[in-house]
C-alpha cells in the first residue's frame, strides 16, 4: 500500500509507535495479536494514503478485477484467522466477496471498483459493508449484535 | 431518527475499515460515538485485517537499519513516556541547538552490536507482551530495563595514556583550531573548564576539561559532539568517562569526516550514548571562533 521504499519505512516506524501507544487496548478475547497489528497497520497506511492523496495505480484496474475470486485459497495464510477469512469471502455472495478483495486486499477505492467493475458506486459501499458484516460475524468479532441485523 | 443515526455510524465504521474515511467523514463518526458508544469497537477493522493477512507475505525480512530506527523510536516514546521531569527554560541558543541536535546512527561495531541486540529486544518484547496481556506500563517499563541493560553491555573506549602528549603534539599543526568550553545555560552554569583542539588535516582532535563531574558510568556517560554545515547532523564524537579528578583529556572520536567544524558539545546520556539526545544534560558547548 506504501509507494516506496522510503514510505513503506517511514509507515513501519509509524506503525510500530501506534502499537505501543494502542498496546493496552488489545483484547486477546477478541482477535489475535496479529490480527490486532494487522489492524493498526491498516489504520495507519489508510491515513497515509488518505493524507499523500496516493492512490494504487489505475492502469491495470480491469486486470485486478479479473482476478480468480477464490484467490484467498491459493496465499499464505498467516493465522487462523486468516484461514477463517477465507472460508468467510468464500460464504459472501459474489460480488460482496469481489468488492472486499479489492477493497481490503487491493487497496482500491470506493470510485476505482466503480470504475473497475462497473457497479454503481452507492453499491459498492453496499456490497462492502455488507461483505465485512458477514465476515465479522463469522469470525466471531462482533460485540454490537444488536446492531447486526438492521444492515445486512 | 435514533435508528438512521445508528445505521449511520455502522456504515461509516464499515467504510473506514475499508477504504478509510474523510475529515467530514472522521467528525460525523465522532459525533456518533457520543450517541452510541456501545457501537464502538474494533470489530469492523479487525475482520478488515483478517482479509487483508490472506496476501501477506511474510518471507521478507525486516532490514537491518530499520530495526535500528525502530529501537530508537521505541527508546525516545518510552523515555518520553517515562519523563517526568518539567520542561526547561529555552533560550534561542537553546532553541536553535536543540532544533539541529537530532543526531545521527552511531557507526562503530560496538554500537551497531548494541542498537541490532536492542532493536532484536524490543520487537522480542513486543510480540511478548500481546502473548502475555500485560499491562502497557509493564511492558514500557521491560524494555526500558532490557535496552539500559544492554547498553551496559558495550564496552566503553579506554581513552590512550599518553593522550595528553598528542594533544601538544597536535597543536604544533598549522590549522589546528582551538576553542574554550563555555555554559550552554547561563541560567544553570556548571562552571565547566578546558578547551578544545581539533585538525582538520589530521581529522583529530582532544577534549580538555576541569570540573567535569565524575561520572558513574552505569548511569551515565558523556558524549562529544561535532557541528559542521555540511553535515545534516551532528557528528558523534565518542563516549568517555570523567572518571578522574583532575584535568581530563580524552581523544575525540568523529564517525565520519568532519569539514568544517563550528561547534563542539558535551552531553550526559545514558550508558553507551545516544542515537538522539533527550537533551536533558547539556554539560558545555565550544564555539569555534569564524
Amino acid at each position: 500500500m506504501s509507494a516506496s521504499q522510503e514510505d513503506a519505512e517511514d509507515a513501519v516506524q509509524e506503525i510500530f509507535v501506534d502499537v505501543w501507544k494502542n498496546a493496552q487496548r488489545f483484547d486477546e478475547a477478541q482477535s489475535s495479536e496479529t490480527t490486532f497489528i494487522a489492524m493498526i497497520a491498516r489504520r495507519r497506511l489508510i491515513d497515509r494514503l488518505r493524507y499523500a492523496k496516493r492512490r494504487i495505480s489505475t492502469d491495470s484496474l480491469e486486470d485486478i478485477a479479473a482476478e480468480p475470486q477464490n484467490r484467498a485459497d491459493q496465499q499464505l495464510q498467516t493465522s487462523i484467522e486468516a484461514k477463517d477469512a477465507a472460508r468467510a469471502l468464500q460464504l459472501l455472495r459474489p460480488e460482496q466477496r469481489q468488492v472486499l478483495q479489492l477493497s481490503i486486499v487491493q487497496g482500491l477505492s470506493h470510485q476505482e471498483i466503480s470504475d473497475a467493475t462497473g457497479i454503481p458506486l452507492g453499491t459498492v459501499k453496499t456490497h462492502a459493508r455488507r461483505g465485512l458484516l458477514q465476515v465479522r460475524e463469522f469470525l466471531g468479532m462482533s460485540s454490537i449484535g444488536e446492531a447486526k441485523g438492521g444492515t445486512a | 431518527m435514533s435508528d438512521q443515526n445508528k445505521e449511520k455510524m455502522l456504515e461509516l465504521l464499515s467504510d473506514r475499515a475499508t477504504f478509510g474515511l474523510s475529515d467530514e467523514e472522521i467528525a460525523e463518526l465522532a459525533r456518533l460515538e457520543e450517541e452510541f458508544p456501545e457501537l464502538n469497537d474494533d470489530s469492523f477493522e479487525l475482520a478488515a485485517a483478517s482479509i487483508a493477512m490472506l496476501n501477506l507475505e511474510t518471507d521478507e525480512p525486516m532490514p537491518a537499519h530499520l530495526r535500528t530506527k525502530i529501537a530508537q523510536d521505541a527508546e525516545n516514546y518510552f523515555a518520553s513516556r517515562k519523563a517526568e521531569a518539567p520542561a526547561a527554560e529555552t533560550s534561542p541558543e537553546k532553541e536553535e541547538f536543540q532544533k539541529t541536535f537530532t543526531l545521527e546512527p552511531r557507526k562503530s561495531i560496538w554500537n551497531w552490536l548494541g542498537w541490532a541486540v536492542a532493536a532484536f529486544a524490543c520487537i522480542v518484547l513486543v510480540v511478548n507482551i500481546y502473548r502475555t496481556n500485560k499491562q502497557f506500563e509493564d511492558y514500557a517499563a521491560a524494555t526500558t530495563r532490557e535496552i539500559e541493560r544492554l547498553k551496559q553491555q558495550i564496552p566503553t573506549p579506554t581513552p590512550p595514556s599518553n593522550a595528553s602528549r598528542e594533544r601538544e603534539q597536535l597543536l604544533a599543526k598549522a590549522d589546528v583550531l582551538q576553542s574554550t568550553w563555555g555554559d550552554f545555560d547561563a541560567k544553570n552554569p556548571k562552571n565547566i573548564q578546558g578547551d578544545v583542539v581539533w585538525s582538520n588535516s589530521e581529522q583529530k582532535g582532544f577534549v580538555r576539561f576541569r570540573n567535569l563531574p565524575v561520572n558513574d558510568k552505569t548511569k551515565e556517560q558523556y558524549q562529544v559532539w561535532i557541528f559542521d554545515p555540511n553535515q545534516k547532523y551532528p557528528i558523534d564524537g565518542g563516549v568517555f568517562d570523567a572518571n578522574e579528578a583532575g584535568e581530563v583529556v580524552i581523544p575525540i572520536d568523529a564517525k565520519i569526516k568532519v569539514l568544517q567544524p563550528t561547534m563542539f558539545a558535551i552531553t550526559a546520556e545514558k550508558p553507551g550514548g545516544v542515537v538522539v539526545s533527550p537533551l536533558e544534560k547539556v554539560m558545555a558547548v565550544a564555539k569555534v571562533p569564524a
